[in-house]
């Protein structure tokens, strides 16, 4: 079974106003590395480094496009366990396995991380039958050995997608008291979980001669709301009333973009609570603008 | 930051008006001009002193100038401006909405000066002057504010004014030098203004052509910006260095009409663009 991973793409015009529904084209190099259907759902079929590559004609007839690279797994890690096991003793085995890769060449834009645990856990079920007459006793132990595999791959690309794939694989086995031996079925659950990016971290740079620098998270906070926060080591210029945020898709114009508000604040950590009907990948870039003169004094790009 | 680049331009074009006027007036008579400046600005010298671009924003000022001598050492002096504040309407062929125009018309800042002759000497003159700014312009015109014609605060300047005559391979010229303190109100910065001119009447005496260098320089001590403002009232603090020509032509001996031309070296909050001014001047 081949891990499944869900693209999306925006296409946003000249002026930077996204389209709706546009007619995007998925292909994947090499070619057998993965299927993608026209709704970017992907499935690896194939072990390897695969790109994927969303394309659109525009207006104009010329195409535009862009890709990301990543490895691909066909086979979801399965783990098929054998214990061996003396019996009349109750045993407690825990496994830990955690194993980090990280993929790092001119093509790989993606950082793979891959994290399993594995999870022994063992009951021992005893039942003794005495005879006070007799000087034999009989006992009967049936043990149950069950092992939780869960495996836990996040990538994170250049782009800000973030796409968690959870594996769970479980495993039992029933002991027979009388023997030494004892076998394992596996049973495997392979559930995918694609989630969006909760949180984008990004610097804050002037493009201006006034003095314009600092760090932020644009985010969900624990309330669910979306929240630009500015840190600690924010500085603008005083220089500049009439200095405006604002949230846009082109960086370089305040057409079609959010206007936060103005700047009231110079120096130190602030926030800006954006409304419900801002989605955080609605937009990808602060801007700040000196709105009497209609200039940008800085930006920076969320991703 | 245009506000107080207009009170600026104000006062630069009002020491190219004063240029033919050298010294105090005498009892009665007078010095009067019908003048107007202009110019259009798309850059701006920043708070660094560095150049960045802007809107292109122009401002046009119509005045009335005039000088009186009520005593042989004491002259009254006012300058009225009604100025206009604009920006046309950007279009982009990128296919961005741009922004309209707008404009304001009013009334700007309205300067009340008097001058005092301290010294007469057949080779030089020294004399003080006070002048009042009269907060009488409008300081949030436009849709955001930032199209003021004036600055809404009373200040008071204090100037001190030498002037001097001589002679260079038997041509006579003039020149006079000022050094003036600007008490401001309102949590604006108080400056320093100096000023230097020479002059000198060729072709006859039929031409004045003169020479001037303004310097603002501020003290820093104002507690207005950005930060405190709410954003409607621009940039505090500005410096520029201004270096600018006149020609008058005496058409009679009563009427002349002058052309000037100035443009800032230096600058800190404060547009940078050269400026045109021009005007018909009479002498009573």
């Amino acid at each position: 079974m081949g891990q499944k991973f869900q693209f999306t793409a925006k296409y946003f015009d000249t002026s930077g106003t996204p389209v709706d529904n546009p007619n995007l084209i998925w292909t994947v190099s090499p070619p057998d590395a993965l299927t993608i259907d026209d709704n970017g759902f992907a499935t690896a079929t194939k072990d390897g480094l695969a790109t994927i590559q969303v394309s659109i004609v525009t207006a104009l007839g010329t195409t535009i496009s862009a890709k990301t690279s990543f490895p691909v797994r066909e086979v979801v890690t399965v783990i098929t366990e054998t214990a061996t096991m003396t019996t009349d003793s109750g045993t407690t085995t825990t496994t830990s396995d955690t194993n980090t890769s990280t993929i790092d060449s001119s093509t790989a834009t993606s950082t793979l991380t891959d994290t399993s645990t594995t999870t022994t856990r063992v009951s021992d079920t005893s039942t003794s039958t005495s005879d006070p007459d007799s000087t034999t006793n009989t006992s009967t132990t049936t043990e149950v050995e069950e092992v939780v595999v869960t495996e836990t791959a996040t990538m994170t690309t250049d782009s800000g997608t973030t796409t968690t794939t959870t594996t769970t694989t479980t495993t039992t086995t029933t002991t027979d008291p009388d023997s030494t031996t004892s076998t394992s079925t596996p049973t495997v659950d392979d559930d995918v979980v694609v989630t969006a990016p909760q949180s984008y971290q990004g610097t804050i740079q002037t493009t201006s001669s006034y003095k314009l620098t600092g760090s932020y998270e644009y985010g969900l906070n624990d309330a669910g709301q979306l929240v630009l926060d500015i840190a600690g080591n924010y500085e603008a210029s005083t220089a500049l009333p009439g200095l405006y945020v604002y949230l846009s898709n082109n960086p370089n114009s305040t057409s079609g973009s959010y206007e936060i508000g103005e700047v009231t604040v110079f120096n130190g950590a602030h926030s800006y609570t954006l409304p419900s009907s801002v989605d955080i990948s609605d937009y990808k870039y602060i801007l700040y603008w000196f709105k009497p003169f209609n200039v940008k004094v800085g930006d920076s790009t969320i991703f | 930051m245009q506000k107080q680049f207009l009170l600026l331009v104000c006062l630069f074009f009002l020491g190219i008006t004063f240029g033919t006027a050298q010294w105090t007036q005498k009892k009665g008579t007078g010095y009067y001009k019908l003048g107007a400046w202009f110019l259009e600005a798309n850059q701006h010298y920043t708070d660094k002193g560095l150049l960045d671009p802007n809107a292109t924003r122009g401002i046009f000022v119509t005045s009335l100038y005039g000088r009186h001598g009520i005593t042989d050492k004491i002259t009254l002096v006012g300058y009225i401006p009604f100025t206009r504040v604009y920006q046309n309407e950007q279009i982009f062929t990128s296919g961005n909405p741009g922004q309209p125009g707008e404009a304001v018309n009013s009334f700007g800042d309205i300067d009340l000066a008097v001058e005092v002759q301290i010294l007469k000497r057949p080779k030089w003159v020294l004399a003080t002057s006070l002048t009042l700014g009269i907060p009488s312009g409008n300081n949030t015109g436009g849709s955001d504010g930032s199209y003021q014609t004036g600055d809404g605060e009373f200040n008071q300047i204090l100037k001190v004014l030498v002037g001097t005559s001589f002679k260079i391979a038997k041509h006579s010229f003039y020149a006079k030098g000022s050094v003036g303190v600007n008490n401001r109100s309102n949590g604006y910065s108080d400056e320093i203004r100096l000023g230097f001119e020479t002059g000198s009447q060729v072709f006859k005496n039929k031409f004045l052509l003169l020479v001037r260098l303004n310097t603002i320089l501020s003290f820093y001590n104002g507690s207005l910006s950005a930060e405190n403002s709410n954003g409607s009232i621009f940039a505090n603090n500005v410096e520029v260095t201004n270096l600018g020509g006149e020609i008058n032509y005496f058409l009679t001996k009563k009427w002349s009409a002058s052309f000037g031309y100035s443009i800032p070296l230096s600058g800190k909050n404060i547009y940078k663009a050269p400026a045109l001014a021009g005007g018909i001047a009479y002498k009573l």
